[in-house]
C-alpha cells in the first residue's frame, strides 16, 4: 500500500535516526556542538546550500528537458542531492548535525508528509459527479467554489478534485485553454492563501509557530486578486463563448445534463476532523515530549499527527474503491511529494541556519538587501515561480527572522532569556506583519507564475492535455498568461498592501 | 500569387468599404436571391487575409477597409451587378479573382489514443483530390509506469505529434481546415489561396 508507505517510511526514518545520537555520543566528544558559542548558521560557508540550490533547480528544470529521465529517477536524485550535502555534514558537525537533521524531519518534514497526505486521501475520496453546461457564469462559479475551497482542502486537493468536472462541462468547447489557465491561477495556486491547510508554504508557517488563523491576514488581498482575475476571466471566457460554433453551443445547452451531486460525502467529516486537529494543535499546549537531549516535540502535535494518519486511514477503510477509481485517484502525487521533500529538507538544512544567523552568517548581504515587504513579495514570489514555493517561503520567513534585532526590547518583552523561534515569530508578527503577510503572498500567489511555481500546476497541466485541451508550453504559459494577466495583478496588489 | 490553370467554381471577392456593412449587404444578398451556395468570410473561417501592408493602410486610413470572401462562380454577376448598382453606395468591387487551390499546415500534439484517432480521422480520411504532405505521425507509447497523474514528474503514457500541409481544391480544404479547426490540439495556420488572373 504505497499511501501508507508514504506516511510510514518518514517515521521508520525518524525512529532509526533517534538511535543515532548515542552513537555519535559514543564516538567521542569530538563533536563541535555549540563549537565556541557561535551559531551553527554563522560557521556553515555559502558552498553548503549547492546541494540545495541543486535538487530545486533539478525539480524545475529535469521535467521540461529530461522528462522521462526524471520520471524514472527523481528519487534518486533527491536522495543524491540529500547525501551529498547530509554525509560531509555528519562528518564536520557531529552531534549538531543529527540535531538539526532530526530537528528538520521531526518538526517540518514528518507532519507536512502527513497532513498533506491525510488532505490527499480524505479529499480524494470525494467525487464530483454529473456535467454542468459551461457557460461564462457557470464556469466563474465553478472557479469561484474552486478558490474558496483551496483553502480548505488544500490546493492539490481542490485541483483534483474539480479539474474534471470543469473539463466535463466545457467539452463541447473548442476554446478550453484559458478555462485552465484560470483553474491553475486560482484553484492550484491563490485560492489556497486563507488557511495553513491551503498551501504547503502556510503550513510550514503553521509550523513554525505562526498563528492557525494569523493567514486570515492574507483575506484582503485574496478577495482583490481573486475579483480582478475572476471578473477579467468572465469577460475573456465570454469572448471566447461567443467564438464557439452555433451548432455546437446549441447542442450543448439542449443536451440532457447528468445530474449534479457528490458522492464520498463522510469524508468531509474526516476533513473537518483534519481541520479541528490542526487547529488544536495550534491551540493547545500539552507539554513537550523528549525525543533526545535537543529535539523536544510538543505532545499537541504528535496528537495531531497521529490524528491525522488514523482519519486518513478511516477514509482509505470507509471509501469504497470505485469511487476512488472514478476519481482516478492514484498515490503517485504524494509518492513524489514525500521523495523530494524529503531531500529538499535536508538539503534546506544549512540555507535555513545561514539565513537564522542574520547578517553573521554568509548570506548577511541577503538578509541586509531584503528589507522593504515590497522586495520581499516579489522576491519571495519572483523565487516562488520558478522553485517549489513551500522551501521558498521558509528561507524569506528566516530571513526575516535573521533580520530581527533580538537582542533590543522585544527579547525583553517577551521574557525570555533564549530568544526561540516562537519568540522571534511573535515580535515579527507585532513589529513587521506586513513583511510576513508579503512573504506569505509572494509564496502562494506567486506559485502561479509558472507550471513549476507550485505543486498541482503541473499535475493539472496533464490532466488538461489528456482531456483535448491545448496546453501553452512552459515558456507560452508565462510569456501568454502569467506575464500579461497575473503580473499586472500582481502590481495592484503591492500597490494597494505593500508600499 | 497568380496562376493561370483552372481550379475549382470558387472564387475570391474583395469589397471596398465598412467592413459590417459590406459583410451584411453581402448576406442579405444571398438570402433575398435564394442561393443555396454561401459566401466564406476569410476572417471568420481562418483564411488569409489582406497583407500586414493592406492593413495598415485601412487603419490610418489611407485606404478604405477592405472584406474578403469566396463565393461560387455562378454568384460572381449577382455580387457585381448588385455592387454596381447606383443605390449601393459606399461599397466597390475592387477584385475577383479564381481560387484555383488552398492550404494550410498544421502541427499537433494529442496525448490519448481516443484523441489521435480523431485527428487521424481528420488527415487521412479527406477527400480524394486533397493531398496531405508530410503527415507522418510519431507515437511515443511509455510503459504501464506512467499510469496516473503525477505532480512534479508527469510523463504522458502516450503521445502522437505529427505536422503536414494540406492541399487541393478549396472547398474541400476548407472542409478538412474546418474539422481541424474542432480539435483544439491542432494548431492549424490559416488557409492560404492560390488565385487566378483578375476577371474583372
Amino acid at each position: 500500500m504505497t499511501g501508507l508507505r508514504v506516511v510510514a517510511v518518514p517515521l521508520l526514518v525518524l525512529g532509526a535516526l533517534l538511535l543515532v545520537p548515542d552513537l555519535a555520543f559514543a564516538a567521542g566528544d569530538a563533536a563541535t556542538h555549540g563549537a565556541d558559542h557561535v551559531p551553527l548558521g554563522a560557521r556553515l560557508p555559502i558552498w553548503s546550500v549547492g546541494p540545495f540550490a541543486g535538487i530545486l533547480l533539478s525539480i524545475a528544470l529535469f521535467p521540461l528537458v529530461a522528462p522521462a529521465f526524471w520520471h524514472h529517477h527523481y528519487g534518486k536524485i533527491a536522495a543524491g542531492w540529500a547525501v551529498l550535502f547530509g554525509v560531509p555534514f555528519l562528518v564536520k558537525y557531529r552531534q549538531e548535525a543529527i540535531d538539526a537533521i532530526l530537528h528538520i524531519y521531526a518538526v517540518d518534514y514528518i507532519p507536512f508528509i502527513i497532513l498533506l497526505w491525510a488532505l490527499f486521501t480524505v479529499a480524494g475520496g470525494i467525487v464530483v459527479r454529473g456535467s454542468l453546461k459551461g457557460s461564462p457564469k457557470v464556469n466563474v462559479g465553478l472557479l469561484a467554489i474552486g478558490t474558496v475551497l483551496a483553502s480548505i482542502v488544500g490546493t492539490t486537493g481542490a485541483s483534483m478534485l474539480l479539474i474534471r468536472p470543469l473539463m466535463r462541462a466545457n467539452s463541447w468547447r473548442i476554446n478550453k485553454t484559458h478555462l485552465i489557465v484560470f483553474f491553475i491561477f486560482l484553484v492550484s495556486n491563490i485560492g489556497g492563501s486563507l488557511t495553513p491547510l491551503g498551501d504547503p508554504p502556510l503550513f510550514l508557517g503553521f509550523l513554525h509557530s505562526v498563528p492557525f488563523f494569523w493567514t486570515l491576514h492574507l483575506t484582503p488581498a485574496y478577495l482583490l486578486l481573486s475579483a480582478m482575475l475572476l471578473v477579467g476571466f468572465f469577460f475573456l471566457d465570454r469572448y471566447y463563448y461567443g467564438k464557439e460554433p452555433e451548432d455546437a453551443k446549441q447542442a450543448m445547452l439542449s443536451a440532457e445534463t447528468e445530474k449534479f451531486g457528490l458522492a464520498g460525502t463522510h469524508n468531509f467529516l474526516y476533513l473537518g476532523g483534519v481541520i479541528g486537529f490542526v487547529l488544536f494543535s495550534g491551540s493547545v499546549t500539552l507539554g513537550d515530549v523528549h525525543l533526545t537531549d535537543h529535539l523536544h516535540v510538543p505532545i499537541q502535535n504528535l496528537v495531531r499527527d497521529f490524528g491525522l494518519v488514523g482519519l486518513g486511514l478511516l477514509s482509505m477503510k470507509t471509501t469504497g474503491k470505485a469511487l476512488r477509481e472514478e476519481n482516478e485517484f492514484s498515490w503517485g502525487p504524494i509518492e513524489e511529494v514525500a521523495y523530494l521533500f524529503a531531500g529538499i529538507f535536508m538539503t534546506i538544512i544549512p540555507a535555513l541556519a545561514i539565513l537564522g544567523a542574520g547578517e553573521d552568517g554568509e548570506l548577511g548581504w541577503l538578509v541586509a538587501g531584503v528589507q522593504s515587504d515590497i522586495s520581499y513579495f516579489w522576491v519571495t514570489g519572483g523565487l516562488s515561480s520558478f522553485l517549489d514555493n513551500a522551501p521558498t517561503y521558509l528561507t524569506f520567513f528566516n530571513t526575516a527572522l535573521g533580520g530581527l534585532d533580538m537582542s533590543a526590547a522585544e527579547c525583553a518583552q517577551n521574557a525570555s532569556l533564549v530568544c526561540g523561534e516562537p519568540e522571534k515569530v511573535a515580535v515579527l508578527i507585532e513589529e513587521r506583519n506586513r513583511t510576513l503577510l508579503a512573504i506569505s503572498a509572494g509564496a502562494v500567489f506567486m506559485g502561479a507564475n509558472t507550471y513549476i511555481g507550485n505543486a498541482p500546476n503541473f499535475m493539472v497541466k496533464a490532466i488538461a492535455e489528456e482531456g483535448g485541451v491545448a496546453m501553452p508550453s512552459f515558456f507560452g504559459y508565462i510569456i501568454r498568461w502569467s506575464l500579461p494577466i497575473l503580473v499586472p495583478c500582481f502590481v495592484v496588489v503591492t500597490l494597494v498592501f505593500f508600499l | 500569387m497568380s496562376d493561370s490553370s483552372s481550379g475549382d467554381d470558387s472564387v475570391e471577392l474583395i469589397v471596398e468599404g465598412d467592413e459590417k456593412t459590406v459583410t451584411g449587404f453581402i448576406r442579405g444578398l444571398f438570402i433575398g436571391a435564394r442561393n443555396a451556395q454561401w459566401p466564406v468570410f476569410h476572417d471568420e473561417r481562418g483564411i488569409e487575409n489582406q497583407t500586414f501592408a493592406e492593413q495598415l493602410k485601412g487603419w490610418v486610413g489611407l485606404t478604405e477597409p477592405l472584406t474578403h470572401f469566396v463565393v461560387d462562380e455562378d454568384s460572381v454577376q449577382l455580387v457585381r451587378a448588385s455592387l454596381a448598382d447606383t443605390r449601393c453606395h459606399g461599397m466597390k468591387l475592387r477584385e475577383a479573382q479564381p481560387v484555383l487551390s488552398a492550404s494550410f499546415g498544421f502541427k499537433l500534439k494529442v496525448f490519448t489514443e481516443e484523441a489521435a484517432a480523431q485527428v487521424r480521422a481528420v488527415y487521412e480520411q479527406v477527400p480524394s483530390d486533397v493531398t496531405v504532405e508530410r503527415w507522418d505521425p510519431k507515437e511515443t507509447r511509455r510503459d504501464g509506469d506512467t499510469e496516473g497523474v503525477e505532480l512534479y514528474s508527469p510523463v504522458h503514457h502516450y503521445k502522437m505529434e505529427a505536422e503536414g500541409i494540406v492541399k487541393g481544391p478549396f472547398r474541400h480544404v476548407l472542409y478538412v481546415h474546418e474539422q481541424a479547426r474542432r480539435i483544439e490540439q491542432v494548431d492549424e495556420e490559416e488557409m492560404r489561396l492560390v488565385l487566378g488572373d483578375s476577371l474583372l
